[in-house]
């Protein structure tokens, strides 16, 4: 017999969700799935098969977000006071180094134009400074908590869930926000140079850059490009600009996913996850940046720029869940403490068993 | 002030199903529901409902190991308890009642 589907989905899901999730919602689901298989590979029909694999995935991914929402329920419940201690830990961490980079961002923008240090165009620039300093906060953070008796499913499950709603303020913030915020940056630069040079004269309307349009005015800038005369490369350039924005849209949640699974996956040092953090960051944004500069060269479609640094990411997330080897030791990812809940029955050979 | 009395235990709609299906047969799997339900319990989400039901204690389960020669996960398979049963006859009696009073 061919081998039996969802056995390498469960050792992942084996490390994402709680044995009493697994037990009852997706052990039934993926034997469900295995039963209706085995009987459609009897039968010799490959059209049952697909069927059967189809219907059984679908289910299970259904399965999987209901489940992942139970999961996130329980995470927001019963921290313990490690837990809440390794929390605050990461949350200072975070905003420390989200604030730092901010800042450090920042001024040689002002440097180079001789803005005048004060507050209003400061704040002009944090929206373009997010799209860095958000995931590298984050990933810095999560790496300083995720460690010792920190490292503990609910904290993941949060993490990831923060990192997704971090992802979902980003797309905002690259759509409408950051457009705002950096037309009104020039604007005012623009306005403080014309009074520098010329005092009686008022300053017109700076037209706005590929940077400064919103989605919507994408587009269109796009259809207006590629009507001109050499409009190839240009568009070529306006194109991975794009694609680039939505690259910046997935990094917190493809990074942050990244490092808790590299943490959960053996015993780190606290400055050891932190550089393997540091190091994931790197790679996420020259890979960004290089498949930028190859479809501005025209060697890869545009639309690859966006989703090639999350690709990477999802693929190296796959490889580690599979090809690591482990730890040998009690994870404590699979519970924080504690009395085991009513009804969990962890010696439960057929329930616990790895697929 | 008297204590309020302890709420009566609930049952759903979709639960109400299941419980009726396992009285029916007496003992199901999950796809097994799905099917006899004919479309009223969906295949991702029959679960949820019955490990709800399993909190409330309306219906118990084991494992069932799978055919020598298939192998794979055991199957989860279901039964009403008596509480489940009391219930969903209290309930459908209420229900009956109600309908009763509501055509005069």
């Amino acid at each position: 017999m061919t081998r039996r589907p969802g056995v390498r989905l469960r050792a992942l899901c084996l490390h994402i969700y709680s044995e009493r999730t697994m037990r009852r919602l997706i052990d039934p689901a993926l034997a469900d799935l295995q039963a209706e298989f085995a009987e459609a590979h009897w039968s010799g029909s490959r059209l049952r098969q697909t069927w059967a694999l189809c219907a059984g995935y679908v289910a299970i991914a259904k399965v999987l977000g209901v489940a992942g929402c139970g999961e996130l329920g329980d995470a927001l419940h019963g921290w313990e006071s490690a837990e809440r201690a390794a929390a605050r830990r990461g949350a200072w961490v975070a905003c420390t180094a989200f604030v730092g980079l901010t800042v450090l961002l920042g001024i040689p923008i002002f440097i180079s134009l001789n803005e005048s240090w004060s507050l209003t165009p400061a704040l002009y620039l944090v929206p373009s400074a997010l799209p860095l300093s958000l995931p590298f906060g984050w990933a810095l953070g999560i790496a300083w908590a995720f460690h010792g008796a920190g490292r503990t499913r609910k904290l993941a499950v949060c993490a990831l869930a923060l990192a997704f709603i971090c992802s979902a303020g980003m797309f905002a913030n690259i759509a409408w926000l950051l457009p705002e915020a950096n037309q009104a940056f020039r604007q005012h630069h623009f306005a403080r140079a014309v009074a520098r040079t010329q005092p009686s004269s008022r300053p017109s309307t700076v037209a706005r850059g590929d940077n400064e349009l919103t989605w919507k005015a994408s587009r269109q800038r796009r259809v207006e490009l590629a009507a001109e005369p050499y409009g190839d490369y240009r568009v070529r350039r306006f194109d991975a600009g794009y694609y680039q924005k939505w690259g910046f849209t997935g990094a917190t949640f493809a990074i942050v996913a990244l490092v808790l699974l590299l943490g959960a996956r053996r015993r780190w040092t606290r400055p050891g996850l932190t550089g393997a953090a540091l190091c994931i960051c790197a790679a996420y944004y020259a890979l960004l940046s290089f498949a930028t500069a190859a479809a501005i060269g025209g060697a890869i479609p545009a639309h690859v720029v966006g989703w090639s640094p999350g690709a990477a990411c999802v693929l190296a997330a796959i490889l580690l869940a599979f090809s690591l080897r482990p730890q040998r030791e009690p994870i404590q990812l699979l519970r924080a403490g504690g009395p085991p809940e009513e009804g969990d029955d962890r010696g439960s050979k057929g329930a616990h068993q790895r697929g | 002030m008297p204590k309020r009395p302890p709420h009566p235990p609930r049952l759903s709609p979709k639960e109400s199903l299941v419980v009726e299906l396992l009285l029916r047969d007496a003992e199901m799997y999950g796809l097994q529901l799905v099917t006899a339900s004919r479309g009223q319990l969906k295949r991702g989400t029959v679960y949820v409902t019955l490990g709800r039901m399993e909190d409330k204690g309306f219906i118990t389960s084991r494992e069932e190991a799978p055919p020598a020669e298939a192998g794979g996960l055991p199957r989860r398979i279901y039964r009403t308890t008596p509480l489940g049963r009391h219930v969903y006859e209290a309930w459908n009696a209420a229900a009956a009642h109600m309908a009763l009073g509501f055509a005069r």
